[in-house]
C-alpha cells in the first residue's frame, strides 16, 4: 500500500489552474522526487497531499486513510517541511525540537531522548542551547529538518529540503533520507537540483504547469537533458495537441 | 499538561513581547495615575495640572484609583490586545503556521490553548497591576484607604480582568487577516469605538465600554450600569474565541 496516494487531483487559485488531474504514489522504502520549474505546482501538490488546502477535485490518501479523515494516529506517522522551517526564534534549538516532538505526538517520557538523537543526527549539538534567532539560514533549515524527523515518521514530505544548506548539510540530509527509507519510510521530496535527485531518488516525476508530464529514470545518462526534453514536449503538446498526436503516431 | 498547552506556555514564557507587555501593564498605569494625582494635588494653574484636576474624580486614594480606572480601561485593552495579536499574528507573519498543519496536535487545540493561556496571563497581569498600584499608593504617602476606596479597588480589579477578556476577539482579526497588522488595526478600531460609545452615551451598552463605565460609576459622572451587564464582556470574548478556533480548524494555508 502506498504511504501517500494522490488520484485525479485538481486545484485552482481563483481562475488559474495550478494542479490538473495529478496522480502520484509514494511507496514505503522509496524516495519519490518531484521536479519542475518554479510555479509548476510542486508545493501546491505537497500542500494538498498534507491537507493544508482542500483541492477542487481528486482524492488524497495517507496510509489508506482519506486525508480529511486523518486523525492523530495518522499524522504521528507524517513529517514535513513545507515553506518555512518549524523554528520559533525566541526558543533555543533544543526547545524548538522539544516543541516539535510534543506536537507530533512523541510520548513525554521519550521526548528528551528523541530530541537528543535528532540533534546528534543533524549535528546541531554545538548550537543546541542557542536561541534560534541567532542561527544562520542554513542552520535554521537544519532545525526545520530535525523537527520533521524528530518523531521518526513513516512518511516524509519535504519541499526543497536542501534550501540554504551548505554542502556538508546536503550530504548529511542525503544520508538521513537514505537511512530513513532503508528503515521502511516513504519520502516525497521536491527539488531543483537534478544531480541531487539522481543520487538519492528511486523515482523521479516531472510536474509542469500543474500536470504530471512523465517520469524520468534517476539513473539515466543525462537527467537534465531528459528533463528539458520532457518539459518542452509538454509545452509543444499544449500549444498544438494535433501536431503532437501526429508526431506520436509517426513514432 | 497536553502538548498544545505545554508548547504555547513555553512560547509565551520565552517571548520578549509578553515580558515587555507584562512590565508595562503592571507598572505604567499605576505610575501614570500617581503622576496625574501629584499634578492635580499641586493645584497649579499650568495646563497639565488643570487637566489632571479635571480628569480625576477627587484627591487622595479617590483621585488615584479613579484615574487608574480610566487609564487601565484603555491600557489593558491595548496591552493585552497587542499580545493577543502578536501571539496569533506571528504564526502567519513568520509562516510557522504551516508547520502546525499535518500534525498529531490539531490546530484548533493549539488555538484554544493560546486563548486560555492568554486569558490566564491577562487576568494575572490585571490583578498584579492592581496590587502594585495599591503598594505604590501606600509607598507614596496616600495613607490608609477607606471603605469607599477599597470598593473602587475591587471594581478596578474586575475592570482589569474584563479588559483582558475584551482583547480576545483581536485573535480573530489576526487569524483571518493572517498577520500582525490586521490585529493592530482591529485593536485600534475597538479602542476608538469604545471612546466614541462612551462619549455618545452608549457606554453602558457597548461591550468594550461597559466595564469602564461600570467601574468609574456615578461618582465620575458616568451612568449607572447594572452589574449584570458585565456579562456582555464574556459573551463577546467567547464569540471571538469560538470564531478564532473555528478559523484555525477550517482555514487552509494561505
Amino acid at each position: 500500500m502506498n504511504a501517500l496516494e494522490v488520484r485525479g487531483l485538481g486545484h485552482q487559485f481563483d481562475d488559474l489552474p495550478v494542479l490538473r488531474d495529478v496522480d502520484l504514489g509514494v511507496l514505503p522504502g522509496e524516495i519519490h522526487a518531484l521536479i519542475g520549474f518554479n510555479g509548476a505546482g510542486k508545493s501546491t501538490l505537497m500542500r494538498a497531499a498534507l491537507g493544508m488546502l482542500r483541492p477542487r477535485a481528486g482524492a488524497v490518501h495517507l496510509f489508506g486513510v482519506r486525508v480529511g479523515d486523518a486523525d492523530a494516529a495518522v499524522w504521528e506517522r507524517v513529517g514535513h517541511l513545507i515553506d518555512t522551517p518549524f523554528v520559533y526564534p525566541e526558543l533555543t534549538v533544543r526547545e524548538n525540537l522539544w516543541a516539535a516532538a510534543r506536537l507530533h505526538g512523541v510520548p513525554i517520557s521519550e521526548v528528551s531522548a528523541a530530541v537528543d538523537h535528532v540533534i546528534a543526527e543533524l549535528e546541531l549539538a554545538p548550537r543546541a542551547s542557542r536561541r534560534a534567532s541567532t542561527l544562520s539560514l542554513g542552520n535554521r533549515q537544519r532545525v526545520g529538518l530535525a523537527s520533521a524527523l524528530v518523531h521518526r515518521p513513516r512518511l516524509l514530505v519535504l519541499d526543497e529540503p536542501t534550501n540554504a544548506l551548505d554542502p556538508s548539510g546536503v550530504v548529511l540530509l542525503r544520508g538521513l533520507l537514505l537511512d530513513a527509507v532503508r528503515a521502511g519510510a516513504a519520502a516525497l521530496i521536491s527539488s531543483h537540483h537534478l544531480d541531487e535527485v539522481a543520487r538519492i531518488a528511486d523515482r523521479v516525476t516531472v510536474i509542469h504547469a500543474g500536470a504530471i508530464v512523465g517520469e524520468l529514470d534517476p539513473h539515466g545518462v543525462d537527467l537534465e537533458r531528459a528533463f528539458f526534453a520532457m518539459v518542452h514536449a509538454a509545452d509543444r503538446a499544449a500549444r498544438s495537441p494535433a501536431a503532437t498526436t501526429t508526431e506520436d503516431e509517426v513514432r | 499538561m497536553s502538548p498544545a498547552y505545554a508548547v504555547e506556555a513555553l512560547k509565551l514564557r520565552r517571548s520578549r513581547v509578553v515580558l515587555v507587555a507584562t512590565l508595562a501593564l503592571v507598572l505604567l498605569p499605576a505610575a501614570m495615575a500617581r503622576a496625574f494625582l501629584a499634578a492635580a494635588e499641586r493645584g497649579g494653574d499650568n495646563p497639565a495640572d488643570l487637566k489632571a484636576a479635571a480628569v480625576l474624580p477627587g484627591v487622595g486614594w479617590t483621585g488615584y484609583l479613579g484615574g487608574l480606572v480610566q487609564i487601565y480601561a484603555t491600557a489593558g485593552l491595548l496591552g493585552v490586545g497587542i499580545v493577543v495579536g502578536w501571539c496569533f499574528g506571528r504564526e502567519y507573519a513568520d509562516r510557522t503556521v504551516v508547520s502546525l498543519y499535518a500534525s498529531a496536535t490539531p490546530r484548533d487545540r493549539i488555538a484554544s490553548a493560546k486563548l486560555v493561556l492568554l486569558t490566564l496571563w491577562a487576568t494575572a497581569v490585571g490583578l498584579t497591576a492592581v496590587l502594585v498600584a495599591g503598594l505604590l499608593g501606600l509607598a507614596t504617602g496616600l495613607g490608609v484607604p477607606d471603605d469607599g476606596d477599597l470598593r473602587t479597588a475591587a471594581r478596578l480589579s474586575v475592570l482589569a480582568v474584563l479588559s483582558g477578556m475584551l482583547a480576545l476577539p483581536v485573535a480573530a482579526a489576526a487569524s483571518v487577516g493572517r498577520g500582525y497588522l490586521p490585529a493592530v488595526g482591529g485593536l485600534l478600531v475597538l479602542v476608538v469605538l469604545a471612546q466614541m460609545a462612551t462619549v455618545a452615551g452608549a457606554g453602558g451598552w457597548w461591550p468594550w465600554s461597559v466595564p469602564a463605565v461600570w467601574a468609574m460609576g456615578p461618582e465620575a459622572g458616568m451612568p449607572v450600569v447594572a452589574t449584570g451587564r458585565l456579562l456582555l464582556v464574556p459573551a463577546v470574548a467567547l464569540a471571538g474565541a469560538v470564531g478564532t478556533v473555528q478559523w484555525w480548524r477550517h482555514a487552509e494555508v494561505g
